[in-house]
């Protein structure tokens, strides 16, 4: 008898039968090797269950119970540059990739202008082109023991952004990646594969935003490697505004070479079923790097966040601070690992998550993580849960300010600081444009609270 | 304006108003004096609609409406003010931010458009004054952090940029020093007028000294025991509140 987990491995395995010629670089020798010891690997594996500490609180089964496909490497045409426009930050000057249901579009994409310094190409093109880009650089993150839908990213790999930053290349525009699902299929599967290379003192902003046009259950499945050397400091955002019935499994994996300086943001709002990794390797001395988050559940959403962050050598610094609301019967999941190496002297470690419970049936699973085999170290953790503040809420209200809005006012409160954190002002208001729809009354964001 | 009848009220079964009754016209002020425990806050809370009471007698009528059926808001909207006894910090939310929401709920409930940015600047800038606040407070966290003087001064200039018809000051006077006293005193006395009225619920007549009521109210186990003019309060002050229990005690026997 087949258990529906091995049912779901045999799906994979035939719609990596049907696919793998149609994938671009499927000609390339070295793909074929890493994608042959992958398949071996998924086979001997399988999909984590929640016996794995890794997934204890996060069950998958919604996901390998349907058999997800890739989609055929045809347009449906009917995206326009102004349908898109409403994807996009207002008064952002930007260099753009758009990719929909998981291939690249050309016409809805603009890199004119580029920064001498900076290469910028779709992962099908670079791989057509044996580019030694990913050549020297594609899946070189990856673990040995790296779970299923990882190894799911680099099986089915359609496209994504290939991105080269040369040695003292500063990007004069942030690099906006739009991911959109338009349901041209049920059961649809969309593997993305960003590749970022910032070499010796380059810099850049490099925006992932993943969309729908109709509400389905699709599964996005990205996964993101960057490399920064020396010196390179990259701000990385995650806008992650699925479906409310789709599933986003995602990864970030990042490696950094000495005194760079890697700063993530992460915005959580959609989805069913979402598990958000990000693994940041600090390989070299005087590394530093800021993992902010925040994520937004309401309905029956469940969104994980694990981040792990690898201190292997001395003097690196690591800030972590992720905020959580949840209300109606979401559950959110928080799992921070931190490792600090024999030998990480000096290590600073500091990592923050606090939540707000809107309802009494709201769920968090919060669990600092951390491992440390080094003296001399300074690593804190904090974790915190609570609920709105009701003699606040009846403060507002007895000025003349709606239940709703009141609400609104104190749960925005309790999340603005990560917004305030975010450098880039259009950015900024494009995103509190997409949380307050989440918000139980419409706020006046454009100043702060 | 207000008129309450019978109020009987409790928290978790444990009867507090028991029978309170007062009729305040446009324009005056009434204060309720009483010693701890009598129920002043209690009666402040009920008018409000903070939630947690229940009300097991009586009525509330303001301007004809019933006032217990409306929400916190809406009772706010309708010209009901509470300066709170406690005002609450509010980490996240400016002063600037809660003034011009409240404002512009408090003008739609009254059929006015909303102010625009200058309008609303140069109103607060105004109230500011009169209450000697700098406007630095503007764009700090809700009375976070904010010193008790300061934090019942911020009560004050959020009536007065509300213009309630009916502002219930709850110990405003408590914790104050002599130069807080007077600024705030100036403050609440800049909003008397022929159309607004106010309740002060005080423990002491200090207070009194620098808001003049028209009608001076004791409330003792949840009742009004004793009304008078503005003397009543000096009489409280030379005699203590035993001075009335008492009589109110001999008058029950003497009915006896």
């Amino acid at each position: 008898m087949n258990t529906a987990p091995e049912q779901a491995i045999k799906h994979y395995l035939n719609e990596y039968d049907r696919v793998a010629k149609q994938l671009a670089g499927h000609e390339l020798p070295w793909l074929q090797q890493t994608k042959k010891e992958t398949l071996a690997a998924f086979t001997a594996q399988g999909f984590p269950t929640t016996r794995h500490e890794d997934w204890k609180y996060t069950n998958i089964a919604p996901i390998t119970k349907l058999n997800f496909q890739i989609a055929q490497p045809k347009l449906n045409g009917a995206l326009t540059n102004t349908a898109i426009t409403r994807f996009l930050p207002a008064e952002l000057p930007h260099y753009r990739l758009v990719f929909v249901d998981g291939y690249f579009v050309a016409e809805l994409s603009n890199i004119n202008n580029l920064t001498p310094g900076a290469t910028i190409i779709n992962l099908a093109q670079a791989l057509t082109d044996n580019n030694t880009i990913v050549n020297n650089y594609l899946n070189k993150l990856a673990a040995p023991n790296a779970h299923a839908f990882k190894q799911l990213n680099t099986l089915f790999m359609q496209d994504g952004a290939v991105i080269h930053l040369a040695a003292n290349t500063q990007l004069r525009q942030p690099i906006y990646l739009l991911f959109i699902n338009t349901e041209q299929q049920s059961n649809q599967m969309n593997s993305i594969r960003n590749l970022l290379i910032a070499e010796e003192n380059s810099q850049a902003t490099i925006i992932e935003n993943y969309v729908y046009l109709t509400p389905n259950n699709y599964f996005n499945n990205p996964l993101t490697e960057i490399f920064l050397n020396k010196q390179a400091n990259i701000s990385h955002y995650k806008l992650q505004q699925e479906s409310k019935q789709a599933f986003h499994i995602g990864t970030v994996d990042v490696q950094q070479q000495e005194h760079s300086q890697f700063t993530s943001y992460s915005f959580a709002l959609g989805g069913a079923l979402v598990r958000s990794d990000t693994h940041v390797d600090l390989a070299a001395e005087q590394a530093a790097c800021t993992l902010n988050g925040l994520y937004f559940a309401s309905g029956q959403q469940h969104i994980d966040h694990h981040t792990n962050i690898n201190h292997s050598k001395p003097h690196g610094t690591s800030k972590e601070y992720y905020k959580g609301v949840l209300t109606d019967r979401a559950r959110a999941v928080f799992n921070g690992k931190v490792w600090v190496a024999p030998g990480a002297l000096k290590t600073n470690a500091q990592q923050t998550n606090k939540n707000l419970l809107l309802s009494s049936e709201a769920e968090i699973d919060t669990k600092p993580q951390l491992e440390i085999y080094a003296d001399d170290v300074q690593c804190t953790h904090g974790a915190a849960v609570g609920q709105l503040d009701e003699d606040a809420l009846f403060y507002l209200r007895a000025r003349g300010i709606n239940d709703a809005q009141a609400r609104s006012m104190l749960i925005y409160a309790f999340i603005q600081e990560l917004f305030v954190q975010i450098p880039l002002l259009p950015l900024r208001q494009q995103l509190q444009n997409s949380l307050s729809n989440f918000l139980p009354a419409q706020l006046v964001l454009g100043e702060q609270l | 304006m207000l008129e309450i009848k019978n109020l009987h009220a409790s928290i978790d079964n444990k009867e507090i108003l028991r029978g309170i009754n007062l009729t305040i016209k446009p324009g005056e002020i009434h204060a309720i004096m009483g010693p701890n425990g009598s129920g002043k806050s209690t009666l402040a809370s009920v008018l409000t609609g903070r939630e947690g009471y229940q009300i097991t007698q009586g009525s509330i009528l303001f301007e004809d409406q019933d006032l217990l059926a409306l929400a916190p808001e809406a009772r706010a909207q309708a010209g009901i003010f509470l300066a709170f006894q406690y005002p609450v910090e509010i980490p996240g939310v400016s002063n600037i931010y809660l003034l011009k929401a409240a404002l512009n709920a408090v003008r739609k409930a009254r059929g006015l458009s909303e102010l625009d940015a200058m309008d609303f600047l140069a109103l607060v800038k105004e109230k500011l004054n009169l209450v000697e606040m700098d406007q630095d407070f503007l764009y700090r966290a809700v009375n976070e952090g904010f010193s008790g003087g300061e934090k019942k001064r911020n009560e004050v200039l959020q009536m007065a940029v509300l213009e309630p018809k009916l502002a219930i000051l709850d110990e405003t006077d408590s914790g104050l020093d002599i130069d807080a006293l007077k600024i705030v005193s100036n403050g609440v006395n800049a909003l008397r007028s022929p159309e607004h009225s106010m309740i002060v619920i005080t423990h002491y007549q200090r207070l009194l000294n620098y808001i003049v009521p028209d009608y001076v109210h004791v409330l003792s186990q949840g009742r009004i025991i004793k009304s008078g003019g503005r003397e009543l309060a000096q009489e409280l002050e030379t005699h203590g509140y035993n001075w009335i229990t008492e009589q109110q005690t001999s008058a029950i026997n003497q009915a006896k």
